[in-house]
């Protein structure tokens, strides 16, 4: 018989529940233990930092824009912008997508900071019953998305994701920028988001096959929401454009991030829970994906920054401990159409 | 030289959470219509086998529409460690 699993690691925040963990006679988990043999965390941080500027500077002064920032009003994002634009001297156009529970503090976030950092600024909102079919469905149908995916976010913060993906190379293409920036930090996306290039006629080819079914589970306009039209990749010139994450090529304890931009006139949102500093629906994601997986969605992030040493063990094991409870939610739940079990309630 | 196909069965087990139990999912299975490789995971898909084999991929590599399946992708590494590239 198999010794016990250990309910946590017991160097970083990471649990027995958690999608293909093993732990060592010591408790320690697999990702410990190889970052532990991984080298130095700060020698590939400068590598990735070097590729990324190496890439910025080869991108600079092609189209209308430099860079389509993936723009939330939130800490992460609004930090990438103001490093993108002060340090990296990127022409920019920030773009924020509305998903209906965008928190007031974020929506005033977006135009103080786009207008301190003299950045143009596009708010896009998707129609509301899209977006309360898709984030119902999302809970309702489970294994929308594919089922490493869990690893990484809710259901809910999966497909909003991946919507947002989609549009920001749309934005790309019809603006000409060669570069999509994201506030992604580390935990979040693989290491590599941190510079990666993207085929887009390969990338429409992987997910063609999904299209069907995310048309049948989200309705029609699942078709531009989640896939790019031949006609408008056909539009590029070379059919590539350039993912940049700048956060995951440095090493940030959040208290830094807060000072830089509160000197910008950011103010956190007090309405959107722990995790989130600007969507008023992540809670709800959360505490579903938690219902449903027995682990919190923010925990490889949140082990990821531990093992960094971006944050203390406690404070994350706190956080990842503490699960929101669907009953204060309601107004939520309301707006996509859900019963608190996770059920879809009747029109 | 040695196949390389456990090694990348292995990886594909642990990251995208894929059982090849030979019937719903085999080495052949085109796994981004199986719903199991999202863009995501092919980005961690091709950092593992730059890593481990020390090989890398071209824009003809990716087009070819090879890299979707268990033999696809193993035959393809297989091939670049054969000519050494
Ligand atoms: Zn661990």
């Amino acid at each position: 018989m198999a010794a016990e699993l250990p309910v946590t690691c017991t160097r970083c925040v990471l649990p027995a529940t958690f999608p293909g963990i093993t732990f060592d006679a010591a408790g320690v988990c697999g990702y410990c233990q190889d970052a532990a043999t991984a080298g130095s965390v700060a020698v590939a941080r400068q590598q990735l930092r070097a590729r990324m500027e190496a890439v910025i500077a080869a991108s600079r002064g092609q189209g209308a824009y430099d860079c389509i920032v993936a723009f939330s009003g939130g800490k992460d994002s609004s930090y990438t912008l103001q490093s993108l634009v002060r340090t990296y001297q990127l022409r920019c156009l920030a773009v924020t997508i509305d998903n209906g529970f965008l928190s007031e503090q974020a929506r005033t976030n977006c135009t103080t900071v786009t207008s301190a950092l003299g950045v143009d600024f596009l708010m896009f909102r998707p129609a509301p019953t899209f977006m309360a079919r898709m984030y119902r469905t999302s809970v309702t149908a489970g294994g929308v998305q594919s089922p490493a995916a869990i690893k990484r976010a809710s259901a809910i913060c999966n497909s909003c994701i991946s919507m947002i993906n989609t549009l920001m190379v749309t934005f790309a293409i019809q603006h000409e920028a060669p570069l999509i920036a994201g506030g992604y930090i580390g935990g979040q996306v693989p290491k590599d988001m941190a510079v990666l290039d993207l085929n887009l006629i390969q990338q429409e080819r992987m997910r063609a096959p999904q299209q069907e079914r995310y048309t049948q589970l989200f309705g029609p306009a699942a078709g531009h929401f989640f896939f790019i039209r031949q006609s408008l990749l056909q539009q590029h010139p070379n059919g590539h454009v350039t993912v940049i994450n700048p956060m995951l090529t440095v090493a940030l304890r959040e208290e830094e991030i807060l000072t830089t931009i509160q000197a910008l006139g950011w103010q956190p949102s007090q309405d959107t829970g722990r995790h989130s500093s600007n969507c008023r629906l992540n809670d709800v994601g959360i505490a579903f994906h938690y219902r449903q997986h027995g682990f919190h969605p923010y925990v490889l992030e949140l082990a990821e920054q531990v093992r960094a040493g971006l944050m203390d063990r406690a404070e994350a094991l706190d956080r990842v401990q503490h699960i929101p409870d669907l009953a204060t939610l309601t107004p939520q739940l309301a707006q996509i159409g859900l019963r608190p079990d996770g059920t879809a309630a009747p029109d | 030289m040695s196949d390389c196909t456990p090694q990348i069965a292995r990886f594909m087990q642990s990251q995208f959470l894929v059982t090849f139990d030979g019937q719903r999912v085999t080495p052949t299975t085109n796994l981004f219509e199986s719903g199991h490789l999202d863009s995501f995971g092919f980005v961690e898909l091709i950092t593992f086998l730059e890593r481990e084999f020390a090989v890398t991929f071209s824009d003809e590599d990716l087009l070819s529409n090879r890299l979707n399946s268990l033999a696809g992708v193993a035959a393809v590494v297989q091939e670049k460690l054969r000519h050494g590239r």
